[in-house]
């Protein structure tokens, strides 16, 4: 290639100008890794904008401790969750009930959970929740199919063309909210509720508004929901720990609610029954006991970001059955094990997958860890 | 060295230190600025490693990965939270004859790279990233439209513009060779 063709030749010239400018790539790459996995603990543990005044400051305060214990009004206490009134009769038949960071709403049976993931083509409906799909592609366009999205923050501004009916006043569950409006060519439509006083917002967005207005009428804020998990993590109770004896007695529970925390918020729930139930006690029941040895010259040791609780239920409460928890340690490389008030097992990839694997957010665990 | 996730095959890390110049290199293409770059594929890098078991499991992970990248890049989302809105319009508004083709003989290889270079900085992101991919990924016009979700004609169309805005800014460039 000549320089008189480099600059008569236009695609030439592109090779030629990409080619040139590679070494500008010529950075280190040794910290790579970890920087990106600096970033991805970053943003289970922050957010760019939260809702609320106040809330930021609430949350540095949690990070800059390094603490999974929150210590603020929102702290529950580690006894039995009872589960707030049940999600309100308006719910329609065969709706399925999505739970995160304090807020349930229902969608309809068929929509699947976190499945926007912007590499494959888009669903009919889907709910992204506890930190969505994070193994996804991004989306180059705006997707133009039915999204509801439970969020810490807020994602604005909106691109040009969208019409904005601005920030009505609003009230769900009692907790003052604004609901915003906007309106896209093609007839998407999208509404947003933010929730100051939950640290949350709702998104919905799709062209069919009659449809989001129906889901949005479902929102609710709960303490404690629908799966018996609360919606802030549960404080360390005094059998939180590693020691010598026997595994967790698992037993035959009838159900197991099984709650995923992500910065000492529900990220995450699921009521497990039936054969999913029995798979997951199966798991818990197969793990050895004690822990899972750690591996202190591949890792550090960082704060725990991501922890799961487990209650594992023998019969109803009303009929005078009892509940177990459960907690699951596996967001290190150290002190990686699940533990009841009777018992210590050893953390498995089985227990995780029948379990956080059942919620729909994904999870990752690190090291070496007995497939179970 | 931070904690490592186990998979079935290579290790997060070790896919990073292997294959972490080329992700680089092609965001450095897509962004045009080191930080930019690093920036975006350390973004691409932590949306994978969530789910790093089943990039791993995907029949070519880097592919997997690069396609993050893109789509990062481009993405809805991304742009919001930049503040960035970028129309047909604002960009048609860019004089061409803001690349500065003074400084040498604007005929020169190493200007006409500049300037194609600054060009580039002054394309939509999805112009600019069918660029990249066809003429830094060689990828023909069929699978850039898969990556983006978009019609071949609509390549077509978006390769024409940019080839075109590369001619009006580097004003040796010949009329004759354009497509």
């Amino acid at each position: 290639m000549t320089a008189d063709s480099q600059t008569r030749d236009p695609e030439a010239l592109l090779r030629e100008t990409f080619s040139a400018h590679e070494h500008v790539a010529d950075v280190p790459v040794a910290a790579l890794a970890g920087a990106a996995r600096a970033r991805a603990d970053a943003q289970r543990r922050t957010r760019r904008r939260w809702v609320g005044t106040g809330a930021l400051a609430a949350t540095t305060a949690l990070v800059v401790a390094g603490l999974m214990l929150p210590r603020s009004p929102f702290l529950p206490s580690t006894a039995t969750p009872v589960p707030s009134s049940p999600l309100r009769a308006s719910v329609p038949a065969g709706w399925q009930v999505v739970s995160s960071l304090g807020v349930e709403l229902a969608v309809p049976g068929e929509w699947k959970l976190n499945a926007d993931d912007g590499c494959h083509d888009p669903v009919d409906g889907t709910v992204t929740f506890g930190g969505g799909p994070v193994a996804g592609c991004g989306r180059a366009l705006m997707p133009r199919f039915t999204l509801v999205a439970i969020a810490a923050e807020v994602t604005d501004p909106r691109p040009q063309g969208a019409t904005h009916d601005r920030g009505r006043p609003t009230r769900i569950s009692g907790e003052a909210a604004t609901l915003d409006r906007w309106t896209f060519s093609g007839g998407l439509t999208e509404l947003q509720v933010v929730i100051p006083g939950g640290k949350v917002a709702v998104e919905l967005r799709g062209t069919d508004e009659a449809l989001l207005r129906r889901i949005l009428a479902t929102v609710r804020l709960v303490d404690v929901d629908s799966a018996g998990c609360h919606a802030v993590q549960p404080a360390k109770p005094s059998w939180d720990g590693s020691r010598s004896g026997p595994a967790i007695p698992v037993g035959h529970p009838e159900s197991i609610g099984v709650c995923l925390y992500r910065t000492g918020r529900l990220a995450a729930s699921k009521l497990l029954t039936g054969a999913e139930a029995a798979r997951a006690a199966a798991a818990l029941g197969r793990a050895a006991p004690g822990q899972v040895p750690d591996q202190p010259d591949s890792c550090l040791d960082e704060p725990e970001q991501e922890t799961a609780w487990l209650y594992l239920k023998d019969g109803s409460l009303e009929r005078g059955g009892s509940v177990t928890p459960v907690r699951v340690h596996y967001d290190n490389c150290r002190r990686r094990f699940a533990v009841s008030p009777g018992g210590v097992s050893q953390l498995t990839q089985a227990m995780l997958s029948t379990t956080v694997g059942r919620t729909g957010t994904g999870y990752s665990f690190s090291g070496d860890v007995p497939t179970g | 060295v931070a904690g490592r996730v186990r998979v079935a095959g290579e290790t997060f890390e070790g896919f990073v230190a292997a294959r972490g110049p080329a992700l680089l290199r092609l965001a450095v293409m897509l962004t045009g600025d080191a930080h930019a770059a690093q920036d975006l594929v350390q973004t691409a890098l932590a949306r994978a490693l969530r789910h790093w078991a089943k990039v791993e499991a995907a029949d070519a992970p880097e592919a997997y990965v690069r396609r993050i990248v893109l789509h990062e890049h481009l993405s809805w989302r991304r742009r919001r939270s930049n503040g960035e809105v970028v129309s047909d319009a604002a960009v048609a508004a860019r004089s061409p004859s803001g690349v500065d083709p003074a400084g040498g003989d604007p005929a020169g290889p190493t200007v006409a790279r500049d300037a194609a270079w600054r060009l580039l900085a002054t394309l939509p992101r999805r112009q600019r990233a069918v660029l990249v991919l066809r003429y830094y990924d060689d990828l023909d016009d069929a699978a850039i439209a898969g990556l983006l979700g978009c019609g071949q004609s609509t390549v077509r169309s978006q390769a024409a513009r940019g080839l075109a805005a590369l001619r009006a800014a580097v004003p040796t460039m010949d009329a004759e060779a354009l497509p």
